[in-house]
């Protein structure tokens, strides 16, 4: 894989990583309100450091394929700006709950934070998705079916496949009993629609997930380690499930490596010139080496330190 | 019917202009807390304590607001001007991707400053903390003003080559970072941004003097003293700024400077022209200073650039000119109202307990961000028609895709909802926390 592209697809991972386990705590606000306060404890901290991680995303976006500015820009300003809208709500509404304790209407700014992740993570889905599958998308012209876009079996598949996820997640990471037995089903279902929505999509996708099945064997592999520590050693399995879903995430992205809608373009036909990506790397290493010491002195402050 | 194009600069001049109010709130911000923190720590003041404890929790909230309209900027700017973006990613990315790394840092550390407050044993400690956030807001401003001025005075890649064949050679990204216009421009940028954040404080303070009583009231009156103090130094240091920065653009920026002081052909002994309009290529209604712009580039025979040697066709809307005038006189008013309390404090009459001083602070602060509104809009609006000066217009910058349309009124409804929604949970917090319980832990 290209270095450019392989950094650009771990920033990505990295966002949707924490990202998914804020839908999954989205869901859990919206299906088992008792488990607020827990929930709350690690969210919290960390929900603006997941926004963050979006901007990087984009902004590391523009910076490795510029030249898929002008097409991408086109195609997806619908979903895009509709999903900036409600990402606008979840920070709002995430922040006004922060301080208003009064419980009806914390309950209710939780229910309206919840909403909007979840349909924020639909709509990025919805743009992953038909990223890959070109499924509403005339990539020659630039134009989209923002209806096809969305609501197509391979996005709808790969939606329900984050959405269970993110419940595993969190029902691993909160050890919430009340999910247990429910989020242990949701993590092999997950790995099933995925597989599901890759023999419908077919194409080069399908063949690199045939090409690659170790790959597949490793992620089951550890999924089933997970399951294990979740059971045998709660505390091993937070840190062992935020990394199974980020490897999740990266094996999709070699699936799907290196095409964009369906085949219809090759992503590195669109890389930066040479000289702005040394520079837009080496940044990425310092930067990234002091944003990884910074978040490691934030998690001993936030999470270790009495 | 209304071009795309013009939907596409609407939506993105809507966007800023909120972001822009947003960002100074949260560049000074942190400034003032960590200020009000060390002042609590050093003279063992629960006043000051309290102080960077409460604004500690509208820096959170403003924050999240913060975060949101400028992932939307973001998102806008290569949505809205995919070939400006095009360009941008190939030849000058490095201010807007440094800048994420930035805003990172000072996300992580607004974090542990808000919520591990007790966890620090040493309190200037949990100040350096505070400190950082306020210098990773401050960069943020710094690389994004550092686009700007790219924008404004661009290299970094083969020019002449790009203008005849399309083709970027000779990729320079690291020049980017310090175009001619960067220095002053950043500079200026900053004490404007300080001093609008400022002022927006000192007015909030100065309402909430003439509302209270007792403790409240000593507190709101040491909080409008830190807060004015902070917007002195920010007020001299966005007039001297101002200075140079409109002689800057004389030589970098001729036609832009023409613009904005109305110069229609290049002269010596240049006059300073105040207001008036364009009528028949000639202009009425205005106040003329004989050899006065001259005078202010450095010299009485000093020429001042005109118009008249550029193409018609590229030249700025004459109204920027009242804009910069408009600009200037409201920056004298603001140099003549911290006169007017410097010379109270020195005779010592309590200017921030009388009601006058306060009232006058309380439309000082709206007039700040007018003022902020007004500086960004007429460097903006003087630079078109071009997005990139001299090598890209905004035309041919812009996504014409309808669907743009629609999406602009949404966002304008929900900006409208949120940011009043925002202001009123704000007063409910603090409402619903009295300030004895933050003196008592200050």
């Amino acid at each position: 894989m290209n270095g450019i592209y392989t950094l650009n697809y771990a920033v990505f991972a990295a966002f949707f990583t924490l990202f998914t386990i804020e839908v999954g705590i989205a869901l859990a606000f919206l299906l088992s309100y008792r488990n607020k306060d827990r929930l709350k404890r690690y969210l919290m901290p960390i929900w603006e450091i997941t926004g963050t991680f979006a901007v990087f995303y984009v902004v590391n976006f523009e910076a490795s394929f510029p030249s898929a500015i002008a097409i991408v820009g086109r195609v997806y300003i619908v979903p895009l700006l509709i999903a900036a809208m409600f990402f606008i709500f979840r920070n709002a509404f995430i922040a006004y709950s922060e301080y208003i304790r009064r419980a009806p209407t914390e309950k209710r700014l939780l229910r309206v934070y919840s909403v909007a992740t979840v349909v924020t993570a639909f709509l990025v889905v919805g743009v992953l998705g038909s990223g890959v599958s070109g499924i509403g998308i005339n990539a020659q012209e630039a134009t989209a079916n923002i209806y096809l876009m969305l609501f197509n079996p391979f996005t709808l598949l790969l939606f329900t496949a984050v959405a269970l996820i993110g419940v595993f997640a969190v029902s691993v990471f909160f050890g919430i009993a009340a999910f247990r037995m429910l989020g242990y089903a949701c993590a092999p279902i997950a790995v099933l629609l995925v597989l599901i929505a890759l023999y419908l999509h077919g194409g080069h996708a399908l063949s690199n997930a045939t090409a690659y099945w170790p790959l597949l064997a490793l992620t089951l592999a550890f999924l089933a380690a997970v399951m294990y520590l979740g059971i045998r050693a709660p505390r091993a399995s937070q840190f062992a499930v935020v990394a199974w879903v980020f490897w999740a995430i990266l094996y999709f992205g070699v699936v799907v490596y290196p095409y964009w809608f369906g085949g219809a373009l090759n992503s590195q036909a669109y890389l930066v010139n040479a000289v702005t990506g040394r520079y837009t790397v080496a940044v990425t290493l310092v930067g990234g080496a002091l944003v990884a010491a910074a978040l490691a002195y934030f998690i001993y402050i936030t999470y270790v330190k009495k | 019917m209304i071009p795309v194009v013009d939907f596409d600069r609407f939506l993105m001049a809507f966007s800023l202009g909120v972001h822009i109010i947003l960002a100074s709130v949260g560049i000074a911000l942190p400034a003032i807390i960590v200020a009000a923190e060390v002042i609590g720590i050093r003279r063992k003041d629960p006043y000051y304590s309290a102080m960077a404890r409460r604004l500690s929790i509208a820096l959170v909230v403003l924050f999240a607001i913060g975060t949101a309209s400028g992932t939307l900027v973001a998102l806008e700017l290569f949505l809205l001007w995919p070939g400006f973006m095009v360009l941008v990613g190939q030849v000058a990315i490095l201010p807007l991707y440094i800048e994420v790394f930035v805003f990172f840092l000072e996300a992580i550390f607004l974090a542990v400053y808000i919520y591990s407050w007790d966890k620090f044993k040493r309190r200037y400690a949990h100040a350096a903390v505070g400190a950082l956030v306020g210098v990773g807001a401050a960069a943020s401003g710094v690389l994004i003003t550092m686009l700007n001025s790219f924008m404004n005075t661009p290299n970094g890649f083969n020019i002449p080559v790009y203008l005849s064949t399309g083709s970027l050679t000779g990729i320079n990204p690291v020049a980017v970072l310090w175009t001619p216009a960067t220095g002053i421009e950043v500079l200026h940028v900053m004490a404007t941004t300080y001093f609008a954040g400022a002022f927006i404080f000192c007015a909030y303070m100065a309402y909430m003097v003439l509302r209270s009583s007792g403790n409240e009231r000593t507190y709101y009156i040491k909080g409008l003293k830190l807060v004015f103090a902070i917007a002195v130094i920010a007020t001299l240091a966005s007039v001297y700024t101002g200075v140079l920065s409109i002689k800057t653009l004389a030589v970098i920026q001729p036609e832009k400077y023409a613009a904005l002081e109305a110069n229609l052909v290049p002269m010596a002994h240049a006059p300073e022209i105040i207001g008036g309009y364009l009528s028949n290529n000639t202009i009425k209604g205005a106040v003329v200073i004989p050899g006065l712009q001259s005078v202010l580039l450095g010299s009485p025979n000093a020429t001042a650039p005109g118009l008249s040697q550029y193409p018609e066709d590229t030249w700025p809307p004459f109204a920027v000119h009242d804009m910069f005038d408009a600009m200037v006189t409201l920056g004298f008013a603001f140099a003549g109202f911290i006169v007017l309390v410097m010379l109270l404090l020195l005779a010592r009459e309590r200017p921030f307990e009388r009601r006058p001083v306060l009232w006058l602070t309380m439309v000082a602060g709206v007039l700040a961000v007018l003022l902020l509104e007004l500086g960004w809009a007429t460097a903006e609006v003087a630079r078109q028609p071009w997005i990139i000066y001299n090598v890209m217009l905004v035309s041919q910058a812009a996504n014409d895709s309808p669907s743009v349309i629609p999406i602009a009124i949404a966002f304008i409804i929900i900006y409208a909802a949120i940011i009043p929604a925002t202001l009123l949970v704000l007063k409910r917090l603090f409402r619903g926390r009295p300030l004895s319980g933050d003196l008592v832990k200050g």
